[in-house]
């Protein structure tokens, strides 16, 4: 096998892919659209976006004592920049926030009762009003980082009583005191949002278009070479069957790589999507995915017996993989047998990986098993495809 | 160049090609003439690599094509009956692909390019796809990129099929030029004209076996100093052949409807005789004409049907 022959063949399928209009549409325009549609339906430039600021409103009554102060700090720990209002002047906030937007501007509000400390001290219950205007997901979310916050005020002041008294002296030396336990509300990862967005619909639909390209264009162009004569007739070319087969997936396998390339610079530059920390690994991964792509992709374009059937086979695959996978929504989203099923799916083994790396932050390792996966498909599939190869 | 040796290829149950056997020299225009199915393109097929032979031995200047075909390949152009093209690529980026294929880079590869865009006639259309293409300019590309690398061995199956008398004549013009230049070329056709026209040697195949085979005189000589006398009208097939039954000299090599074929020594002299005995068959005779011996006829003697079918 040499490998200049191998990258011959290659270097002529690509550019013989990349002649085809609808190709180079479905490679730069579609997903473009797609992110933009996908993108804003699912809170793009709203609220969700995991870059969007977590701020609280929180209406605060002149006679709510100490104890209103001491849920604000735990507000912020939970991770909430906190607004406060005095609750007789709800248009311009005491502090945090921005001097024009009122209370009821905030979608998440909490209102203190009046006399909260009192009411607390006297062995009395007091209660919050909470509200939220984000979506179900995300409030449920949110409403676990209140509760939070209320309950670890609330053992502030069971430690106050047993240490002395609930008195603002005691409270403010148990803030001085590291916690033994703590709460720690958040998926796996230092991020705590399940990503909605542009930060979802970028990835996603970029993963489901590397696996609609590659079983169209990619697997269409395979067919056609082989329907009309021209990989018969390369086989009394002296080239090895070996340096087709490889050079034809390296071909297929530069436009996957292509098609990712254009994505992640679009949606960077574009829709603000933010590919760190662990930017390597998610290339690592992407890699491994185009791989397992490129391996199906010479199957369907070598079992294909029209060009009907291929595009057909193409089209619905990749879109039910991707449904599927969680490409089109965060699969964290769906019910639990989505999610199991999903966890099947080379298709969801990418998105895991990608949420992991991009919207919780676990760290590059979190998403080996999943690399790991996808190159064992491209191995497997690549074994497929060198035994389906077929010249005629 | 080409030597192939009891070459079989069998299909399943069904025997392509049997005993297959010649030798092809350089500088030679050797010919396959035979009927469709006759076993012509499995043989190419053969050579090129394409198919692996049943048994028997191929080696193209001496190189096996089973034990090393990359070897075999390399002195190789092969022009396939089927158009084999990128209809979607033009004519010049088809071509560099296949000299490509074949190795050429660069500055050589261009030229090679170049040429051969000239040689076929497709200089000014050079920019153009196949598939706007004539059915004759799509056969000259097709012939165009068998030829880009000036292969040693040249493998042409059916090139001419499809195309009008000019591109036709074009064509064959191309390929005398390759055995100018030293090549050994191998051509299939079921146009006797042009095995005729154009074959230094030639083997004649049916049913998959060579029935016969040597230079242009040597097959002319098999049909003895025979005449064919060809007429046209109207004919009882068993009338015709029970008429001729039994006179010396004469043999009948087609008998339809409308067309009838003899072969007869010094049919010259006899012809009266001939279409005497034709008339009393019942014929309505309307035109004859008398021709000496061709590839037609003697497939017709060895055979008994038309090459044409
Ligand atoms: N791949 C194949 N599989 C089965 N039968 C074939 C195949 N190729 C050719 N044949 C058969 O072999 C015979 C010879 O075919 P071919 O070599 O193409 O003839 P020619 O080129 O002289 O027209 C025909 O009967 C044809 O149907
Ligand atoms: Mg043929």
């Amino acid at each position: 096998m040499r490998l200049s022959r191998a990258l011959f063949i290659a270097r002529k399928d690509i550019a013989y892919t990349l002649k085809d209009k609808t190709t180079l549409a479905w490679l730069i325009l579609m997903p473009a659209l797609f992110f933009y549609f996908i993108g804003t339906a699912t809170g793009g430039f709203g609220g969700g976006g995991s870059d969007a600021p977590d701020n609280i409103a929180i209406s605060v009554p002149a006679d709510a004592g100490f104890l209103s102060g001491q849920l604000a700090l735990r507000l912020s720990d939970s991770g909430f920049n906190v607004v406060t209002f005095a609750a007789d002047n709800l248009e311009v906030p005491v502090s945090g926030g921005e001097q024009d937007v009122a209370f009821d501007g905030y979608c998440r509000r909490l209102v203190i009762p009046a006399g909260l400390t009192r009411s607390v001290q006297d062995g009395d219950g007091a209660l919050l009003d909470y509200s939220t205007c984000t979506d179900e997901l995300n409030a449920q979310f949110d409403e676990v980082r209140v509760q939070r916050a209320v309950y670890t005020t609330l053992a502030d002041i069971i430690a106050a009583s047993v240490a002395g008294g609930l008195n603002e002296t005691n409270i403010a030396a148990l803030n001085a005191i590291e916690r033994v336990v703590t709460l720690e509300v958040r998926p796996a990862g230092k991020k705590r949002e399940i990503p909605t967005g542009f930060q979802q619909a970028v990835p996603g639909t970029m993963v489901m278009f590397t696996l609609l390209v590659l079983l169209t264009s990619g697997a269409i162009t395979l067919y056609l070479e082989r329907t009309r004569g021209v990989l018969r007739r390369l086989a009394s070319a002296p080239l090895s069957r070996g340096e087709i087969v490889f050079g034809k997936w390296m071909g297929k396998m530069f436009l996957a790589v292509i098609q990712i390339g254009i994505a992640m610079v679009m949606g960077s530059l574009l829709f603000k999507v933010n590919w760190q920390p662990d930017f390597l690994m998610i290339v690592a991964l992407l890699l491994a995915w185009a791989g397992a792509c490129t391996s199906f992709a010479i199957v369907l374009g070598s079992v294909g017996r029209t060009e009907g059937q291929v595009s057909g086979i193409g089209v619905l695959s990749s879109m039910l993989l991707g449904g599927l996978g969680g490409c089109w929504w965060p699969i964290e989203i769906a019910p639990a047998w989505m999610q199991q099923l999903a966890s099947l799916l080379p298709t969801g083994w990418t998105m895991n990986g990608l949420h992991r790396l991009m919207s919780f932050e676990a760290g590059a390792l979190s998403a080996l098993p999943e690399l790991m996966l996808l190159v064992a498909t491209t191995a497997i599939a690549g074994i497929f495809a060198v035994k389906s190869f077929r010249f005629e | 160049m080409i030597v192939v040796n009891e070459l079989r290829k069998q299909f399943g149950q069904l025997v392509a090609a049997e005993d297959v056997s010649f030798t092809a020299k350089a500088g030679q225009i050797f010919g396959l003439l035979g009927p469709n199915g006759a076993g012509k393109s499995t043989t190419i097929n053969c050579i090129a690599g394409l198919l692996t032979p049943t048994s028997g031995t191929v080696s193209v200047k001496g190189h096996d094509v089973v034990s090393d075909p990359l070897g075999a390949r390399r002195t190789l152009g092969v022009v396939p009956q089927e158009l084999a093209l990128y209809e979607d690529l033009s004519a010049r980026e088809n071509l560099r692909f296949w000299g490509g294929a074949y190795g050429l880079r660069g500055q050589q590869l261009e030229e090679r390019v170049n040429t051969v865009l000239s040689q076929i006639g497709l200089q000014d259309r050079a920019g153009d796809k196949p598939e706007n293409y004539s059915g004759g300019m799509k056969r000259r590309l097709n012939f165009g990129c068998g030829i880009v690398h000036q292969p040693d061995v040249l493998l042409l199956d059916e090139p001419t099929v499809g195309v009008d008398p000019q591109s036709r004549e074009r064509l064959l013009e191309r390929v005398r030029d390759q055995v100018a230049r030293g090549a050994c070329v191998l051509y299939t056709t079921h146009y006797m004209e042009e095995a005729e026209a154009l074959c230094d040697q030639l083997v004649i195949m049916d049913h998959g076996k060579i029935i016969a085979s040597g230079t242009m005189d040597e097959l002319r000589e098999m049909m003895g100093e025979r005449d064919v006398l060809r007429v046209s009208g109207r004919f009882d097939g068993q009338a015709v052949r029970k008429a001729f039954d039994g006179m010396a000299g004469v043999e009948v090599l087609q008998v339809d409807a409308d067309v009838v074929q003899l072969s007869a020594e010094t049919a010259t002299r006899r012809l009266p005789e001939l279409l005497g005995a034709l008339a009393e068959s019942g014929a309505d005779i309307q035109e004859t004409t008398l021709a000496r011996p061709n590839l037609e006829s003697l497939f017709l003697l060895l055979t008994g049907k038309a090459l044409r079918e």
